[in-house]
């Protein structure tokens, strides 16, 4: 099968990756702002990648330019699945808080999320939070959008009335009942987003608006190296190549697993069974 | 009908004006001013003297109260003035004005482009779900979409500018004329556009096509002996574009991410550079001013999708109210 | 294996339809459709009746030649006025249909496409078979059969613009536009209120006399069958258990499962003799109101209701829906708040909301919801879901719970091994059981089933019934039915209110209501109400 062949595909690569981006720094033979050799050098013996702009090692600077790159992202990620569920639970719960946080997240889902990384780094300067926090906030519309209609299609739920007509708290119906019911419908989408704030926070970057030179991130990386496509395209392919297997990686395997998870759902949806025998006939 | 145009119309205006709300908070209410960027840009911000701070902002206005400096500046919006530069001094409108329409064209090529691409490919495959050609197609969306503008941009460049020179990797337009004359220089930025934003609707118009076409309505066609290629065109596909138009249209908001940076990837001359730059040295009038006018492009292009769907979904035209 | 009654009488010399030792399987080879056969002459009425399950759908569809994704018909020949509908290849067989065979979908509101104009998805099927001179007078034609009107500006309407009525029709005039020797109609009178049923009824007798067509009529509705049918071909599991003629089948079945299946099916007009239960009220409800907030309108759903349920008794709210059944049934669970009116159980006060009443109030009183895909927790297990009832009543100690989830799955006949069942693993009525089973965990008073049944098929909906009359015998419990069928209310209730719009039209015991002196509203109800001992002429 082209499929299941294509995800383990992406879950290897994916895996390979990520255990670069955390062991890298023990690896890369260089500090990662250690000047090695000319600006612009070609691949040689001391620099399996040449050196960039600065005559830096671009091998060490991309095994050290990894875990910023992820571990932005799926911090802005959490931090977007977390706000967004928790507005999209509250609004689901309660007409009142329904009112009062939709009317925002429908703003805020028109608003391209580059104008909200240009207002905050412009408000308050550059940096990580900004980018982080711009990130995250750009998730929060869409999920709280989808938590909040699954919220409101399973409490109506016979389950969840019964629970509440015996005296259950909201707290214990919403953790046993509604929870548990929309964790497949939150997840699932769950590759794609840390896909695309792999893109947004990596975008930033590239822009200047987060993380500043001299550190090394994959993404600032193509943007230092720019200017010597034509000299040394290594210093600007790898790290570029990186960020791409990287996010088609975490967005395959993410739609794999958004599969699955469908289909769990799906298999646990009412059927017949074969045992309906008419009771009268038995 | 008339009373949805309208209402759709008032939300429009709504976002935007929550939005220039939005933007001016951020603008005035996060730590740090216009007075403390100027001065620390400036030379020797260490002798800055309170009292010298105090001058600058009553000179520029900011000792006033929030909301009166707010309706001062909405006020000049809306006669058509955008407010100085902090930086060159030099009128907002003046320096957008030279390179909005290059911004402009480039957006529009890349809108034109994308809709009956996106909307072509994605029924295509969405017609015949599980088909080989909607596995091919929905596999190459997931890897294109998923990449980054600039990564796009950057590979784009390294084969089609140097590894096989036919086309510019710098968008140079001369001042005064149009990109629309030189056509090569607007290639490389529209298929990075068209790269990053197509597959998100392809993905959408396949994955409604698909659910059209295992409708009831289409097997009932089917039962009814009509030929297989009128239910496509006929009845699925009008039923799969009604749910992907406001998809479209939220795909301009990422268009407005992609135009920032594939202009600056390309130094192509549209007003990006310019808010790239106004944003690290934080430029305020001058941030605020241009993310208003991206406020607005948006809800536009989202009213026209709204509009779209109006005219498709015959539900809406003749049931208000039916949305909500 | 075919059934050896009787072959149908051929007056006409050849059949309409004649399907021979068709089977269907699934891509993987799970059979749907075993060996079934039957044939059907113009101007008569064939019924396929079974359960859900049974095939009849399956055996339908391949009546034009069609399977549903994912199925091949696999053997059999399916012949229609001469012509071999079966083995050809798609592009022949599309030509066929509308014009030799066509179809009559379960539900029209789904089946007219949304985005198009009722004319224009008469005319195209028109055009598909190459009809363009005449297409006005045509549809004319069959809008005029179909009693619908005629006008330019019905054929501009779109589907959302008519009556289910009205789409109803409109989907059998597309059925009608080419004259077709054979129409299929699948459960074309299910979701339907028991009066517009006997419209549509009527109007298919009326029609084949009209257009001497063959119709086939698939049900799950034995008693909506008797009475229209001619011959009758009875499915179960993908077989035909029995067919012949309708008198026949249905007065002297020779299957053990057609006989299971006609002794399930409640009959309104049987009630046997139940005393009224005469005990004091244990619940009592006075000049309850209550209503829903509709947009900005509000919507009165219940209108001053007075109600009395005895203890041991069994009280049916019977009404069309939105009459106000569900809702009274809601208020008294505690779970809607009415604008009005009080509450006592055994003579103490109920608190509108559950959460304010005392907590053996909330376990006094038990709810059991309508659908079972909707009942029970996807995610829990049905041991966990009882386990965690008996805990949060405190009505057993931590030791002792496995053991009462057993003798509680003992109560409802469910095996004790399906504590550790997810309710996607059982079926639909194992799942109400289950359901109940959770609700007399709280060891209650009262019983709330709304609409328990209406979702199952009607050997299941026997099953579940009786079980409801044991443990009203066993357990001493009052139950409050809410329900929309008068057949079940003729099985187990003791009294009976009827509800019109939110106000109690009639109310009384079961038999005087429904038999010794019916309400001229409940006997339009009876007389619309198929059932199997009124015969054709």
């Amino acid at each position: 099968m082209t499929r299941s062949w294509v995800t383990r595909g992406a879950l290897g690569v994916l895996g390979l990756l990520v255990a670069a981006a955390i062991a890298g720094p023990w690896l890369a033979p260089y500090p990662p702002t250690d000047v090695v050799g000319a600006p612009f050098a070609p691949p040689g013996p001391g620099a399996p990648l040449g050196t960039d702009y600065l005559g830096g090692d671009v091998a060490s600077r991309l095994l050290h330019g990894g875990r910023t790159v992820i571990g932005l992202a799926l911090a802005a990620t959490a931090l977007g699945l977390f706000a967004g569920a928790a507005v999209g639970v509250a609004a689901g719960l309660s007409g009142r808080a329904d009112a009062a946080l939709m009317r925002p997240i429908d703003v805020l889902l028109a608003v391209p999320p580059f104008l909200v990384l240009a207002v905050l780094a412009a408000g308050s300067g550059r940096g990580m939070l900004v980018v982080v926090g711009a990130t995250a906030l750009a998730n929060v519309p869409g999920i709280a959008r989808v938590v909040r209609a699954a919220v409101l299609e399973t409490r109506t739920r016979g389950y969840v009335e019964v629970a509440l007509a015996r005296g259950e708290s909201w707290l214990s119906v919403a953790g046993r009942d509604i929870l548990p019911n929309i964790a497949a419908t939150m997840l699932s989408d769950v590759g794609s987003r840390v896909s695309a704030a792999i893109a947004m926070v990596a975008g930033a970057n590239f822009l200047g608006f987060g993380l500043q030179p001299p550190t090394a991130d994959w993404a600032l990386m193509v943007a230092e190296n720019r200017s010597g496509l034509a000299l040394q395209p290594w210093a600007v392919l790898a790290p570029a190549t990186a960020i791409a297997v990287l996010t088609i990686a975490v967005n395959i395997g993410g739609d794999q697993l958004a599969a699955r998870l469908r289909g769990a759902a799906g298999r646990r949806r009412f059927r017949p069974a074969a045992d309906d025998v008419p009771a009268a006939a038995r | 009908m008339t009373s949805y145009v309208l209402g759709r119309l008032a939300a429009a205006a709504g976002v935007v004006w929550a939005a220039s709300v939005a933007i001016f908070a951020a603008m005035q209410l996060l730590p740090g001013d216009a007075v403390d960027v100027i001065y620390a840009k400036g030379a020797g911000s260490g002798t800055v003297s309170p009292e010298q701070k105090a001058q600058l902002r009553a000179e520029l206005g900011l000792d006033r109260p929030v909301v009166d400096r707010y309706v001062d500046w909405m006020s000049g919006v809306l006669r058509g003035d955008l407010g100085r530069s902090l930086f060159s001094g030099r009128e907002v409108t003046e320096i957008v004005g030279a390179r909005l329409p290059n911004t402009l064209a480039l957006a529009a090529v890349a809108a034109v482009c994308l809709a009956p691409l996106a909307i072509a490919l994605g029924a295509w495959a969405g017609a015949r779900a599980g088909a080989a050609r909607d596995r091919v197609i929905s596999i190459g969306s997931v890897t294109l979409g998923s990449l980054p503008e600039f990564v796009t941009a950057t590979l784009l460049i390294a084969v089609f500018a140097f590894a096989w020179p036919v086309l510019p990797a710098v968008s140079l337009v001369a001042p005064g004329t149009s990109p629309l004359l030189t056509p090569e220089v607007l290639v490389l930025p529209v298929v990075t556009l068209l790269a990053v934003m197509a597959p998100q609707t392809i993905r959408m118009v396949r994955a409604q096509m698909a659910e059209a076409m295992t409708s009831p309505y289409v097997r009932m066609a089917r039962l009814h002996g009509i030929p297989e290629r009128r239910i496509v065109t006929r009845h699925a596909l009008r039923n799969a574009l009604a749910p992907a138009m406001p998809l479209l249209a939220g795909s301009i908001t990422w268009l407005v991410g992609g135009i920032v940076v594939v202009e600056t990837v390309f130094n192509y001359p549209g007003v990006s550079q310019d808010l790239v730059r106004a944003i690290a040295q934080r430029d305020l009038p001058y941030v605020q001013s241009v993310t208003l006018l991206f406020a607005v492009v948006t809800a536009t292009g989202y009213l026209a999708a709204d509009l779209a769907v109006v005219a498709l979904a015959p539900r809406l035209r003749t049931t208000p109210g039916w949305r909500r | 294996m075919r059934a050896a009654t009787s072959v149908p009488d051929r007056v006409d010399t050849r059949p309409a339809v004649a399907v021979e030792g068709l089977c269907v399987q699934t891509a993987a080879g799970r059979p749907i459709v075993t060996d079934v056969s039957f044939s059907v002459a113009a101007g008569n009425i064939l019924a396929v009746i079974g359960e859900s399950g049974s095939g009849k759908t399956t055996t339908a569809l391949a009546l034009l030649g069609y399977a549903n994704p994912g199925t091949v018909v696999v053997a059999g020949t399916v012949i229609v006025a001469d012509r071999v509908i079966s083995g050809r290849p798609e592009r022949e067989t599309r030509r066929l249909r509308s014009t030799l065979v066509s179809y009559v979908p379960q539900d029209p509101t789904q089946a007219l496409n949304p985005a198009r104009r009722v004319g224009k998805q008469l005319a195209e099927i028109l055009r598909a078979h190459g009809h363009r001179a005449d297409a006005g007078a045509v549809i004319g034609r069959a809008l005029a059969q179909a009693r619908l009107p005629t006008d330019k500006r019905f054929l501009r309407r779109y589907p959302h613009q008519l009556s289910g009525g009205q789409r109803q029709r409109v989907v059998i005039a597309q059925a009608l536009l080419l004259n077709p020797a054979v129409i299929v109609l699948d459960e074309p009178t299910t979701g339907l209120d028991a009066l517009t049923q006997q419209e549509v009824v009527a109007h298919l007798d009326r029609l084949r006399a009209e257009t001497n067509t063959a119709l086939v009529y698939v049900t799950h509705d034995v008693a909506a069958a008797a009475g229209i049918a001619d011959q009758v071909v009875v499915m179960h599991a993908g077989r035909v258990v029995e067919q012949g003629d309708a008198a026949t089948v249905l007065r002297r079945p020779a299957a053990a499962y057609t006989r299971g299946l006609l002794a399930a099916v409640p009959d309104a007009r049987r009630v046997p003799d139940r005393p009224a239960g005469d005990g004091a009220a244990l619940v009592r409800v006075r000049g309850l109101t209550a209503g829903h907030r509709d947009g900005r309108r509000g919507v009165v759903a219940a209108d001053n209701i007075d109600l009395d349920l005895p203890a041991h008794s069994c009280l049916a709210l019977v009404g069309e829906s939105g009459s106000g059944k569900t809702t009274i049934g809601r208020c008294l669970a505690g779970l809607h708040r009415p604008d009005a009116g009080a509450l006592t159980l055994g003579g103490e006060p109920l608190a509108a909301e559950a959460r304010r009443r005392t907590a053996a109030h909330r376990r006094d009183i038990q709810l059991v919801c309508q659908s079972p895909g909707e009942s029970m927790n996807p995610r829990r297990t049905i041991g966990a879901e009882l386990a965690r009832v008996l805990r949060h009543h405190r009505v057993a100690a931590r030791a002792a719970i496995p053991g009462r989830i057993g003798e509680l799955l003992d109560s409802v006949r469910l095996p004790r091994a399906m504590a550790d069942r997810y309710p996607a693993q059982m079926s639909g009525g194992e799942l109400q059981r289950a359901a109940i089973a959770r609700a007399l965990a709280a060891e209650p008073r009262v019983l709330v089933c709304d609409e328990i049944t209406s979702a199952l098929d009607v050997s299941v909906q026997g099953g579940v019934l009786e079980l409801l009359g044991d443990l009203r015998r066993e357990r001493g419990l009052a139950l409050l039915l809410i329900t929309h069928d008068l057949g079940v209310v003729a099985a187990v209730a003791d009294t009976v209110a009827l509800l019109r719009h939110g106000r109690i039209a009639v109310h009384g015991p079961t038999r005087q209501v429904l038999h010794e002196d019916p309400h001229p509203l409940v006997r339009r109800l009876l007389a619309a109400t198929p059932h199997l001992t009124d015969e054709r002429s």
